[in-house]
């Protein structure tokens, strides 16, 4: 067979093929759900036919081969839907395998033909008329079929492919695009510094006239026409300097015009470089089929928002946690149809895989029907693990104790089978989606199921951190890896063996200052109050000692490269806006780095202390800047407090544990503070929290209908401050705990 | 009327000047073929020695300006540049050969490198000249130079400045 130059083509077929085994891929689920769905059939066989047509085109006979079985299959099941029974349809996945196999080895340039002969033949099998398939008509078809003239495509399948306007281009290039946009902003800030010169110009320009003018009336200037001269000069340059002052008012409107498009075609630019969930989320059908076949259940799996569009770089480490979470989920949490059905479940469990997003966000939640983790068996596990004594952990929340699965090793009963022999755990997932600036929640309930949520950043890109002053230097910290910021009374802090230690929330953590970790010049020492922030990565929380804490911001990540690829201590660098470079620091090496140092010594187990329960608030506040400081305020004030990122999650925690009140703001994603107050009062449990909202809008509307959906009081940001805010929560629940020893410190000291 | 002066050329950088020889270098070894056999270095100084790389390996010429610090670097490494939104790291040449240390001087001159698959650059104290070398003139090292210094250059060539070493910079990125 006389095949073209191949080798100019071959990329376009791969990714030809790639497309069309997705589309038989989904089309033979939904064959296999709906056996006599002639559609589904129709889709494969015209799949099938073209595949064969490009695959003979390129002289890659084996794939041609498969295809070739795989229509003739088709064509026998469209008379004969008996044709495709269990075995029939496992052999196709088999087939669509082989050639996604086949593809991707065409795609690394290995152009090896694969041994189908086993493949064929079993195959074959299906359409001969001695397996229980129609008499003999299927080989007919099959000549029929193989007349396909080589070297020349069948006829296009009915319909016009779709024109797909689109084009590839390299990341480095765009990468190039997105380092662009940042130094336009820094020529638009040399532009406003030019702008303030030429108005300092024009002023002097202007107080010249104005010379000129009173010069023109002094005596002996009304001789020889010097005063006439003199006032056609201040006229000339009253007219020079108005045109002055008009250039400028356009350049002003120039440069905002300017920074617009700057930052429109910033985030243009960090578009480009996004892919939809699809190329994950697709490739899950065939594998909840495949895992729930292994394990013997049923599973009915529903996906929504695979349109949604993150980082590429996001989607190609995201694959794997996910896979690993499904897998979980079908193993371990949905039980066998027989036991479903004898807890009053229907046979099949519910799967589902949810993305969206939110603001900057990007959240993946998978949630199952299944059986829930039971909190007896991690108790049981904890033990074991020696993580806890038994007594301990009896006041553990279940929160607590599901947190636990995310510890490396650690394994429970029915989280330890592994099934892929891969090994990835639970503190795998986290690692990958914490290194990704991300977060992993689960939530559980006994027999009634388990949740997943996986809270991604929209673009690698953007990273919003925490920026911090440390020996005169300026250091970006993930706002995600911050847990709080404190203000620290220095004296008091404990010193123990390891080094000093603090109390936050009854947790000891372990205190290192960040200079001190750099090697940097220490800061000024005498101040009566340190700043410190608890980071917190794959579970190691420390506390870190900064000079001070500086604005939060969202900055474009860059990797750092050269001689610098192998420092740890760093995980990129960014550039602020006026052009400086801001290194941001990763959490998990400092970590370390600080246990290596004799700073501080690693605290594996955790204190915990039972304490008197104070008031307890619910801060709701999209903002970490402003949650961290009311929770630190009423922290000081001996409530408890936390925060709620939104009016979603406050639900969440307002269901999980009692609180006393509720201070909310209204702008939030999601749900905001008014409909949180709403939902309050018209929930049966929750209708006598107090809620307090804290807002900047302060129209007198906004105000009215903070009171309508039912807020006790209502506090404006502007005139926020902590002794309104703290008489305005004493009014509602009374004290703190300890307010009567004065200084206001948020930490409780350990041993003190 | 308004007394004015004579329009007078802006005065212009060091760097400036130098990117146009080295704009008008690579046409003249493109216009003539003849040429070619000699081979266009930039020379620079650090103190008052001068030291040369091919103009091949050479990206840009900039004003060294913010130069940004990393705690715990290697110690060839000066710091990061901002080079118009690429972060590109910055070798401290002065640490790598064994000169005496000195903190870079707001005249610093930043060499950014080309061909070295990552952004890369050089802090150098000030740019001396674009000299065309005959591969021949190039020498070994001086023998009385230490065996760990003459690791770091390819060759000497005398230019009217002094004895130029010619960096080895493949090895000198390796830090």
């Amino acid at each position: 067979m006389s095949a073209l130059d191949s080798s100019a083509f071959i990329g376009k077929f791969v990714e030809e093929a790639r497309d069309r085994l997705k589309s038989l891929s989904g089309a033979l689920l939904n064959l296999e759900q709906a056996p006599s769905n002639d559609d589904a059939l129709a889709e494969m066989f015209r799949q099938a036919h073209s595949l064969k047509g490009s695959a003979l085109m390129l002289g890659l006979t084996d794939m041609s081969q498969v295809a070739h079985h795989l229509e003739d299959l088709f064509v026998v099941a469209k008379r004969d839907p008996r044709v495709l029974d269990a075995r029939a349809f496992d052999l196709l996945f088999g087939a669509l395998d082989v050639l996604s196999t086949r593809v991707e080895q065409l795609a690394r340039g290995n152009s090896e033909p694969l041994d189908i002969e086993e493949l064929c033949r079993k195959l074959a099998s299906l359409v001969s008329p001695s397996a229980a398939g129609p008499d003999g008509s299927a080989t007919g078809i099959a000549d029929a079929a193989g007349e396909t003239v080589p070297g020349s495509l069948p006829a296009p399948p009915a319909g016009l492919p779709t024109l797909r306007h689109s084009l590839r281009v390299s990341v480095e290039k765009l990468e190039g695009l997105t380092n662009l946009a940042p130094e336009l902003i820094i020529q638009s800030l040399k532009a406003s510094e030019r702008h303030g010169e030429l108005r300092r110009l024009e002023a002097t320009l202007s107080h010249l006239k104005d010379r000129v003018r009173e010069a023109r009336l002094e005596p002996g200037a009304a001789t020889n026409g010097v005063a006439t001269q003199l006032g056609e000069y201040a006229d000339t340059l009253g007219s020079i300097s108005r045109q002055m002052r008009e250039f400028l008012a356009n350049f002003s409107d120039d440069r905002v015009r300017l920074n617009l498009i700057t930052e429109e075609l910033r985030q243009s630019v960090i578009e480009l470089t996004m892919l939809p969930l699809s190329t994950v989320f697709d490739a899950f059908p065939r594998a909840v089929r495949d895992l729930a076949r292994t394990f013997d259940k049923e599973v009915v799996l529903t996906i929504r928002g695979r349109e949604t569009e993150l980082d590429k770089k996001i989607i190609e480490q995201i694959a794997e946690p996910l896979i690993h979470l499904l897998r979980n989920a079908i193993d371990h949490g949905i039980e066998s149809p027989g036991e479903r059905i004898r807890g009053g479940k229907p046979p099949a469990g519910e799967l589902l895989i949810r993305a969206e997003q939110e603001g900057n966000r990007i959240i993946v939640v998978m949630r199952d029907d299944g059986r829930g983790i039971d909190p007896v068996e991690l108790r049981a596990a904890a033990v074991r693990h020696r993580i806890a004594p038994a007594a301990e952990l009896e006041r553990w929340t279940t929160e607590e104790l599901l947190d636990l699965i995310f510890e490396p090793g650690f394994s429970t009963r029915v989280l330890t089978t592994d099934v892929s022999g891969r090994g990835v755990g639970m503190d795998v997932v986290r690692y990958v989606v914490g290194r990704l600036g991300g977060a992993v929640r689960i939530h559980s309930e006994l027999k009634r199921g388990t949740t997943v949520v996986l809270d991604l950043p929209l673009s690698l890109a953007l990273l919003r951190v925490v920026l911090v002053e440390a020996g005169g230097e300026l250091f970006a910290i993930p706002t995600a890896t911050v847990r709080r910021i404190l203000h620290l009374a220095a004296r008091g802090i404990p010193q123990l063996q390891q080094g000093p230690i603090i109390d936050v929330d009854g947790e000891a953590i372990p205190l290192t200052a960040l200079g001190a970790l750099l090697q940097l010049s220490p800061p000024p020492t005498g101040a009566a109050y340190q700043t410190a922030l608890v980071a917190d990565s794959r579970g190691s929380r420390f506390a870190l000692i900064v000079d001070a804490v500086h604005e939060e911001q969202e900055l474009v990540f860059k990797e750092l490269r050269g001689p610098l690829r192998n420092q740890r201590t760093f995980a990129g660098a960014a550039i602020l806006g006026n052009g400086d470079i801001v290194p941001i620091l990763d959490v998990q090496a400092l970590f370390e780095l600080a246990v290596r140092s004799t700073a501080m010594d690693a605290v594996p187990a955790i204190e915990r202390r039972p304490a008197p329960r104070p008031g307890r608030v619910l801060v709701v506040e999209d903002s970490l800047v402003a949650g961290e400081l009311q929770k630190n305020i009423l922290l000081a004030a001996g409530y408890e407090a936390d925060i709620a990122h939104d009016g979603v999650e406050a639900l969440e925690l307002l269901r999980m544990k009692e609180w006393d009140l509720v201070i909310t703001d209204v702008d939030m994603p999601r749900m905001d503070g008014f409909e949180l107050t709403a939902r309050l009062r018209a929930d049966e449990r929750d209708r006598d929290i107090p809620v307090i909202i804290v807002t900047a809008r302060d129209s007198l509307d906004d105000r009215r209908r903070g009171f309508e959906v039912g807020a006790d009081a209502y506090v404006m940001k502007r005139e926020f401050d902590q002794v309104q805010l703290l008489d305005t929560v004493r009014r509602l629940i009374g004290h703190g705990t300890d307010s009567s020893d004065a200084p206001p410190q948020s930490v409780r000291v350990v041993g003190s | 009327m308004a007394h004015e002066e004579p329009a007078a050329p802006a005065p212009r950088s060091a760097p400036d000047q130098i990117l146009e020889a080295i704009e008008r270098q690579r046409e003249t070894s493109r216009a003539s073929p003849t040429e070619q056999e000699r081979v266009p270095y930039l020379g620079f100084f650090l103190d008052s020695e001068v030291y040369g790389l091919p103009l091949e390996q050479l990206r840009e010429v900039a004003r060294l300006t913010r130069l940004r610090r990393v705690p715990g670097a290697p110690a060839g490494v000066a710091g990061l540049v901002n080079l118009r939104g690429e972060i590109i790291c910055a070798l401290d040449v002065r640490t790598i050969l064994g000169l005496a240390a000195r903190a870079a001087a707001d005249s610093a001159i930043f060499v950014a490198l080309r061909g070295f698959g990552e952004p890369l650059g050089l802090v150098v104290d000030s740019i001396a000249d674009i000299y065309a070398i005959d591969p021949g003139q190039i020498e070994s090292p001086p023998a009385t130079w230490p065996a760990e210094r003459a690791a770091c250059f390819v060759g000497t060539v005398r230019v009217p400045e002094g004895l130029m070493g010619l960096l080895d910079l493949e090895r000198l990125v390796k830090i």
